[in-house]
């Protein structure tokens, strides 16, 4: 349209610059905080046994359950784990592993973890790959954690987990109990088995054939009853190791049991989601919180928060009339600002009975001219105020009786400041009543800006 | 363009809908998509269905001249260029320029089929020529998602000047006949300053008439006819100082100072008088010697209206000295001033004497409603106690002031704006009248 073209102005820049950073600003902290969620998407991350999994018809739940304290939520809870220590806090984890690459991807405190394995039926997925993984996706002996950093749960001495051969293995998986084998043959590179020491604590379900178990019930760990399945190899499961082999039809062979019909949810959250009235709230706080609220589908709030602030500065950008000019001089001369400075010099004199009399003086003369007039013949000022009392007394007596008594008070040097000060008030009533008597009502004064 | 009032507060309701529908695990997302995308073709179906700026025209009627502290019109009319298209009710804003008010804010409301248009009443302020630059309108799109802001550019001056509606109105015309009304036979014969003719001298004519010189010549006593002298000198003496500035019922005080001197202007030229005028603040400005005829009553009135306003402190002595010199013969002298402090009183004291020796004086002042008001001004603290006192204070020192003058034989006029005029004039008459100067 012709008045856009009208109406550019060329300093109209700012608000565009706003925009611009609150912009660069709301995409740099999507990219901080997507970086979580990098893990799910790479080589070792668990996106895609959610598809996979809904695909096979087992319902997958994209959004955390809510969960109740004391309660048993109805889902399979598939526990990806990142950390190789789940006793030692964030602080000292990144201490301990100052350098890259790290081998703890996502701290998890032990106590978040006993409370989602005893909130939800839950299959723990140990941690096999170190953040090279991520960054590579190239599988190498030298990217795997070695078995004796492991020391998961902080309960045995020694590793969770230990080594079950170099390079691919393919081996059948054969379930404990029965000494059915699966059908097809897991893939795994370097496939890690449950150690000895935890082979002992847990009951073993699935046995990577010949070489140890892959998958146990462990019970009680900590004697408040709850249990938990412990898989020891993430590749029978993750991105890469699902499209190894026959792999992907074992996890489903795994897990669907596992689920019995109930929803499965890949928790990869670092804090337990369950409502509790305990009064202590026991997440870990991350950045990966805050990213939640920029996640699809909350990201369209923000979207919609954006076009309706740009909207806001378009607006703001087009000035409909010219700009106001200054205030002009013309008002600059008065003379308020003249009896202004006067009274404030009178104040600041300090002599508040001086100021009395002129103030009084100031009031008589006034009365001298309506009461009196123009055609009065000379007198002195005390005879002048007695004449002015005589005649306000024919028209009002009371206010005229008020009127001298006042006056008598403020009058002449005899009284004290302060009892001429208290008889300020009396004075200025019975002087607003003879105006009024007169016919000259308090008026009102002109204009402040005056 | 930009987005209106109800396009941001959907687009505010849209982003709330988003949480109430995420809330909601019911209702699907995709309805969100749906009415962001419905809200954006919306938006561009408005800004396509609206006619833009190019499609209006505003015309502007306003008058060439106001007198200042009156009102003119300002009429203006937004047309649809092709005639044939409808001018819905618009927003109009319009910024004065400095010496003119009026309203900023308003709306063109429609007139006929395809005109929209809106009286503003301009009140002038200050003299000069003032320029409406632009006008800027704001119109509701089809749907009112978007406002079309347009500036139209209108250059059009108007010219703010001294207000002689008393003289066009016939109200000095008035005045001046019924003051000389069965005066003007009587004022020739006899009295008066200027020569007449020569007359054979008889028996009870007064003995000091008789022209001794042209008598012996003439073989017989003659006598001088006198007649009353008509083409007196008059001067206005503008004080165009910063005190001039202080504005009186809306209007600078030099201004109310000038309507007026060109009302005593009309009135000495009307009864045969030669006018001048001299304009001083710190230093004489202007000083534009005694004219007779209509003409001369054109040239003060440019003269007036090209005064400047000025922050300078008036400089009394310069400037009555000046005029002093420059005045040859006895004149009339109207001093329009003011003053605040007691040294500034008492050199114009001392320089209105001077030129009093000489001259005739009039000094003329405007009373200061605001003086006036502090007579009847309720008290109720001790600030209010000390400026009261103040202020009769400062009415007293004018008082003895104006006393002072009184006393020297000038002629004071103190009044409130609306007495000035005719005060002036009726002072004018009657020292004409008396033969004072």
């Amino acid at each position: 349209m012709s008045e856009r073209a009208q109406n550019d102005a060329s300093g109209n820049a700012f608000p565009l610059v706003i925009l611009a950073v609150v912009v660069i600003a709301g995409l740099a902290l999507m990219f901080l905080s997507s970086s979580s969620s990098r893990i799910e998407r790479s080589a070792i991350g668990t996106d895609g046994l959610a598809i996979w999994l809904q695909d096979q018809g087992i319902a997958v739940e994209k959004t955390a359950p809510e969960e109740i304290v004391g309660q048993k939520t109805p889902i399979l809870r598939i526990l990806p784990l990142y950390d190789t220590d789940l006793t030692v806090g964030r602080r000292e984890t990144e201490e301990l592993e100052a350098g890259s690459p790290r081998a703890t991807l996502r701290n998890l405190s032990l106590a978040a973890f006993r409370s989602k394995i005893d909130s939800a039926d839950t299959l723990v997925i140990l941690p096999k790959w170190r953040s090279d993984m991520i960054t590579s996706a190239t599988a190498d002996p030298d990217v795997l954690i070695p078995p004796g950093q492991m020391t998961i749960f902080g309960l045995w001495r020694g590793p969770t987990v230990a080594a079950a051969g170099d390079g691919f293995v393919q081996a059948p998986v054969t379930k404990d109990l029965t000494d059915e084998m699966l059908a097809g043959e897991a893939a795994l590179y370097a496939p890690r088995v449950l150690s000895d020491i935890v082979d002992d604590a847990c009951m073993p379900v699935l046995s990577l054939s010949g070489r140890g178990t892959l998958l146990a019930r462990c019970d009680d760990l900590w004697g408040e009853g709850s249990s938990f399945y412990l898989l020891s190899d993430p590749d029978l499961v993750d991105n890469h190791g699902l499209a190894n082999g026959d792999n992907a039809e074992l996890a489903v062979a795994m897990i669907a049991p596992l689920a019995a019909g109930r929803p499965v949810y890949i928790d990869t959250t670092t804090y337990a989601n369950i409502t509790d009235t305990s009064g202590q709230d026991p997440r870990t706080r991350s950045l990966a919180d805050l990213g939640r609220f920029f996640e699809y589908p909350f990201s369209l709030f923000w979207i919609g928060i954006v076009i309706a602030s740009g909207l806001a500065l378009w607006r703001g950008s087009r000035r409909f009339g010219a700009p106001l000019g200054e205030a002009t001089a013309l008002d600059m001369a008065s003379k308020a600002r003249t009896i202004a400075a006067s009274a404030r010099l009178l104040r600041l004199a300090g002599s508040q009975s001086d100021l009395v009399s002129a103030y009084i003086r100031a009031r008589m003369e006034t009365l001298d001219g309506i009461v009196l007039g123009a055609a009065r013949r000379p007198m002195a000022a005390d005879a002048v105020a007695s004449e002015i009392i005589r005649r306000v007394r024919h028209r009002v007596p009371e206010t005229a009786q008020r009127l001298a008594e006042a006056y008598g008070q403020l009058a002449g040097d005899g009284p004290e400041t302060h009892q001429r000060l208290a008889a300020l008030i009396p004075f200025e009533e019975a002087f607003q009543e003879t105006l009024d008597a007169f016919g000259y009502a308090a008026r009102p004064t002109r204009p402040a800006d005056r | 363009m930009r987005p209106s009032v109800l396009l941001l507060a959907l687009a505010g309701a849209l982003a709330v809908l988003t949480v109430a529908v995420l809330a909601a695990p019911a209702v699907p997302v995709e309805i969100v998509v749906g009415a962001w995308l419905l809200l954006g073709a919306a938006v561009i179906a408005d800004w396509a269905l609206s006619p833009g700026a190019r499609h209006f025209t505003l015309e502007i009627d306003a008058p060439a001249e106001i007198f200042a502290g009156e009102e003119g019109i300002v009429a203006l009319r937004l047309k649809g260029k092709e005639g044939t298209r409808a001018v819905a009710p618009t927003a109009g804003r319009l910024r004065w320029p400095e010496g003119l008010a009026g309203p900023g804010d308003f709306r063109l409301m429609p007139t006929g089929a395809h005109i929209a248009a809106v009286d503003l009443p301009a009140r002038a302020l200050k003299r000069g020529k003032w320029r409406i630059a632009s006008v800027s309108t704001l119109r509701r799109s089809r749907l009112g998602l978007l406002d079309l802001i347009a500036n139209h550019p209108l250059d059009r001056e108007i010219s703010v000047v001294p207000s002689i509606r008393a003289i066009t109105s016939g109200a000095i015309d008035t005045q001046l006949a019924t003051t000389e009304f069965g005066a003007k036979a009587a004022s020739i014969h006899g009295e008066g300053s200027e020569f007449h003719q020569l007359r054979e001298f008889v028996a009870g004519m007064d003995t000091r008439m008789i022209d001794y010189k042209r008598s012996a010549r003439h073989g017989g006593l003659v006598a001088r006819q006198m007649q009353a002298e008509r083409n007196h000198a008059i001067v206005l003496a503008l004080d165009n100082g910063h005190l001039m500035r202080e504005p009186i019922d809306g209007l600078a005080k030099i201004d109310h100072m000038i309507n007026a001197s060109l009302a005593l202007a009309w009135a000495g030229i009307q009864s045969g008088d030669r006018v001048g005028l001299f304009a001083f603040d710190a230093r004489p400005r202007l000083f534009v010697p005694p004219m007779e005829g209509r003409r001369a009553f054109a040239q003060l009135r440019s003269h007036t209206a090209a005064l400047d306003y000025r922050l300078v402190e008036t400089n009394h002595t310069l400037a009555l000295s000046h005029l002093h010199q420059r005045l040859s013969r006895r004149s009339l002298v109207v001093v329009f001033s003011d003053f605040v402090d007691t040294t500034t009183a008492e050199l114009l004291i001392e320089n209105v004497q001077m030129l009093n020796r000489h001259h005739v004086v009039v000094f003329v002042s405007l009373r200061d409603p605001l003086l006036a008001a502090y007579h009847h001004k309720s008290v109720n603290s001790l600030a209010m106690v000390s400026e009261v006192a103040a202020a009769a204070d400062l009415e007293r020192e004018r008082r003895r002031v104006l006393n002072s003058l009184s006393r020297l034989g000038v002629f004071v006029i103190e009044t409130a704006p609306g007495g000035l005029r005719p005060e002036l004039i009726s002072t004018y008459l009657s020292i004409r009248s008396r033969e004072l100067i």
